[in-house]
């Protein structure tokens, strides 16, 4: 843990907040100061302008925190029940300082409200927004009370998404084409859009697939206790044949290869694709060339990502930085090219930048400007948030199939105009 | 309830901006140093377009990373260790501290750890004495900061004349800095040089020699961030001796007048005032012409979800008026309180009596109250409804100044239509 140095991960509010704004029947209430709410609800516009955002605030101010914030929550409860739309719980975010003096909140809303009042306590100073997410994830399935309804052969519920990923929309999209082209129809995306009610069919699927452990793991052993349904890791997949991989883990365990043709069919025409744009662009159609690359994001999007790039790119050395980093990591990947590090201690980042020639950076805009800092010329694709220097309209997936080609583009896009620097240096 | 009291941490990293000597410390989880950086980033990527020298020069923000545990037992030495890393790491010339609000309900100290590490350390280690949200806002954070650089840091220093220092200069992000090429024109035409920015903006030595300066100005934007900077301005003048000039930016053609009137008085030229006047009226007559053929008898709705104290619409709705835009209806967002709106309400009656003005709207429903294919544009302080099918144009935070300012929003309006 680096205690210099500013985070560039949101706080666990904001992660609780994430999750509880995909159910649209769930008002969400910041029990906190008005600077708190605004900066969530613009978190939340900024990734999904599109969405209507139930998110109020008691607008808690210091006598609040002296004095108790019953009067305040009353109010902001008036202000929930003026909602057009129909609200089947309230879930309250306590923020820091809020969370430190201890109110009866759920005792105080309960008298407000006929729907069930959930409470997310000190998701800031518990930890990070992966850790805000979870704890909402878990609250939100208590609430559910889940009984287990006869199951839809040959489905699965993708467990882990977070649609404050970076473009999660869109690769969710293509996931659930990929799983339709294999046959697998996709019951529930636990943290996709959702409302209670559809929450509430989650256990139809035949299996889990979690396809973010850091936010969904948790979910998937709920989910194997309570209603005996079967998971199976399996990160989102960037690349080929990591996408390749990841269809092929999920239809061996329904053991059915009626639709391989077709998927071997997809496979083939989109490697066609990519390798002749490869031998129009890079020299001898072989690898795009470059010293050092970067991957910065949590540990299972890193690895995924890592073998896209094993397949494109021909790099020297490949640093890993992991916003989830854990001293165990280290252990899993051993090799001499392959360095790891906590992307949130920010000096070892400037360090690398600014000491190794770091050609290719998959990162956020964050690790972009460090590279503009010490002017370094780097093909720098966005693929974790904060993103300030571009825009999200169109709907190309990253991950998947259709990922590979999306990445492709990007990448070839920017290749030709870091050659120009290059040679310019 | 006041649903737009911000945080004293940010206004004490405004008042840093730009200070690549200084180096900030927050007193807080570290989520809360996210908001901080977030900002930062998004103001150093937009700092491209207009001011590629600000890229390099943001001070460093170190977090002590406050947690559940220390909720309980006390977060001092946290920040302790933090601040002598942060001091290994940087070596910077000064620091300034800001406490968030966990800090203050668990009742840290930290004005204690600030002088032992300035003792320890010997570099001045300043203290903001407000407490995240609880005790203090934006402002109060932005002018404590001023202040305590400018006790800390300034020395007595010979006057150059002629010379300006211009208080309050932000750059955030999630606001765009007005233009200021009017207000340094207008300068520039009494013979003046802005010299420096203060608090933000400045180096160690640019802060040390403000004292040289032969007047500051503030750039405010609203009556409620000029009233909070005019502190600023005042503290100087009564520790430095440099005296204030007690009126904010010129906005509007009113604005203009009064300021160079006002202006000429100051600094004893009353002379060139009526020249100055005349020149500037030149230009305005040049810009009402030039937009008048695109904006003449267009129907506009502006839409307000912001206080008096916090945006005069005044010199808009003078400007509209001039390019001969018809506004039919004043919008007053459901945001404002029952006081705030009946303020505004009396205002725009005496400016545009004949518009029609709506109170209650939310900004995200507002073709439920006006006909949009009737309407040319709308204008609002706040974000409309995604989709919203219709040329709109964000009001800024804070006005441009002079006639410059008033040509930055005519474009900005033509450019949408």
């Amino acid at each position: 843990m680096s205690l210099c140095g500013s985070s560039v991960i949101p706080c666990g509010l904001a992660g609780a907040a994430s999750f509880l704004d995909t159910i649209k029947d769930i008002a969400i209430l910041i029990n906190g100061p008005a600077w708190c709410y605004h900066y969530i609800l613009q978190f939340l516009q900024d990734t999904a302008p599109q969405d209507e955002h139930l998110v109020y605030c008691t607008f808690a101010s210091e006598y609040d925190v002296v004095y108790g914030a019953e009067h305040s929550l009353e109010q902001a409860a008036r202000e929930i029940k003026k909602t057009k739309y129909k609200i089947n719980a309230v879930a309250v975010i306590n923020s820091c300082a809020n969370s430190i003096i201890g109110d009866d909140v759920v005792g105080i809303l309960k008298k407000q409200f006929d729907c069930e009042v959930l409470l997310v306590d000190g998701a800031g100073l518990k930890g990070d927004f992966c850790s805000g997410y979870r704890q909402a994830a878990k609250l939100v399935y208590s609430f559910l009370n889940l009984a287990k309804p006869s199951t839809v052969p040959k489905s699965v519920n993708l467990i882990g998404v977070c649609q404050n990923s970076y473009n999660c929309e869109n690769d969710s999209v293509e996931l659930i084409r990929m799983l339709n082209t294999a046959g697998i129809e996709v019951v529930n995306i636990y943290g996709g859009k959702n409302t209670t009610d559809s929450l509430k069919g989650i256990g139809k699927a035949a299996l889990n697939v979690v396809v973010n452990p850091s936010y969904g793991l948790e979910i998937a052993d709920n989910l194997k206790n309570d209603l005996s349904m079967p998971y199976i890791i399996n990160p989102i997949p960037y690349g080929l044949r990591n996408s390749m991989n990841w269809l092929k883990i999920i239809t061996s365990y329904f053991n059915d290869n009626n639709y391989q043709l077709d998927i071997n069919n997809e496979y083939k025409k989109i490697n066609n694709y990519f390798n002749y744009w490869r031998k129009k662009i890079i020299k001898n159609g072989g690898l795009i060339n470059v010293e050092g690359t970067i991957i910065v994001g949590n540990y299972d999007f890193v690895c995924s990502l890592a073998s896209f790039v094993s397949e494109t790119v021909n790099t020297e050395k490949l640093y890993l930085g992991l916003r989830d980093y854990q001293e165990q990591y280290k252990k899993i990947v051993v090799s001499e090219n392959i360095q790891l590090f906590d992307a949130n201690n920010l000096e070892y980042l400037h360090q690398i930048i600014q000491k190794h020639n770091v050609e290719l950076c998959f990162a956020s805009s964050f690790e972009k400007f460090v590279f503009n800092y010490y002017k370094k010329n780097c093909i720098h694709i966005n693929v974790c948030y904060p993103v300030y220097d571009e825009i999200l309209l169109t709907d190309r997936p990253y991950a998947g199939f259709r990922g590979v080609l999306s990445l492709c583009e990007d990448i070839f896009a920017k290749y030709a105009d870091f050659n120009l620097k290059r040679i310019n240096k | 309830m006041n649903k737009t009291r911000s945080c004293s941490l940010s206004g004490v990293y405004a008042a840093l901006v730009g200070n690549k000597d200084g180096l900030l410390v927050l007193h807080c989880p570290k989520g809360c140093s996210y908001i901080n950086s977030a900002m930062k980033l998004a103001s150093q990527f937009r700092s491209l377009e207009g001011h590629p020298q600000w890229m390099s020069s943001y001070p460093a923000i170190c977090v002590s990373n406050i947690e559940e545990q220390d909720a309980i037992f006390g977060g001092e030495e946290k920040l302790r260790i933090c601040i002598e890393a942060a001091i290994k790491q940087y070596i910077p010339k000064y620091i300034v501290v800001a406490n968030s609000c966990v800090g203050g309900v668990i009742g840290d100290d930290t004005l204690a750890v600030a002088q032992e590490m300035q003792q320890k350390y010997s570099i001045p280690v300043i203290n903001i004495p407000y407490n995240g949200f609880l005790n203090g806002d934006y402002y109060d954070g932005y002018v404590s900061a001023a202040i305590n650089l400018s006790e800390q840091l300034m020395c007595n220093q010979a006057v150059v004349n002629n010379t300006v220092t211009m208080i309050g200069l932000r750059s955030l992000g999630l606001t765009e800095e007005p233009s200021m090429e009017g207000l340094i024109k207008l300068l520039n035409s009494f013979g003046l040089t802005v010299k420096s920015s203060f608090p933000s903006h400045a180096s160690f030595q640019e802060i040390q020699q403000i004292p040289s300066s032969a007047f500051t100005i503030v750039y405010g934007g609203s009556k409620k961030s000029f009233t909070a900077l005019k502190k600023i301005g005042l503290y100087i003048e009564d520790r430095w001796g440099v005296p204030f000039f007690d009126m904010d930016y010129p906005a509007g053609w009113t604005g203009i007048v009064k300021w160079v009137n006002n202006m000429g008085s100051f600094i004893n030229k009353p002379e060139l005032v009526d020249r100055i006047i005349e020149s500037e009226k030149l230009k305005l007559d040049i810009l009402i012409q030039k937009y008048s053929s695109c904006l003449a008898n267009i129907k506009v709705v502006v839409g307000i979800g912001r206080s008096l104290d916090n945006y005069n619409p005044e010199w808009m709705i003078d400007l509209l008026q001039r390019v001969g835009a018809r506004i039919q209806s004043f919008l007053l967002y459901e945001h404002l309180t029952a006081n705030e709106a009946l303020v505004m309400r009396r205002l725009i009656s005496r400016l545009a009596p004949e518009a029609e003005v709506i109170s209650g709207v939310s900004p995200k429903q507002i073709t439920y109250y006006i006909d949009i294919d009737s309407v040319g544009f709308v204008l609002s302080t706040d974000d409309l409804a995604f989709g919203f099918d219709a040329p709109w144009v964000l009001i800024p935070f804070a006005p441009g100044a002079g006639v410059e300012g008033m040509q930055d929003f005519l474009e900005m309006v033509v450019g949408k239509l």
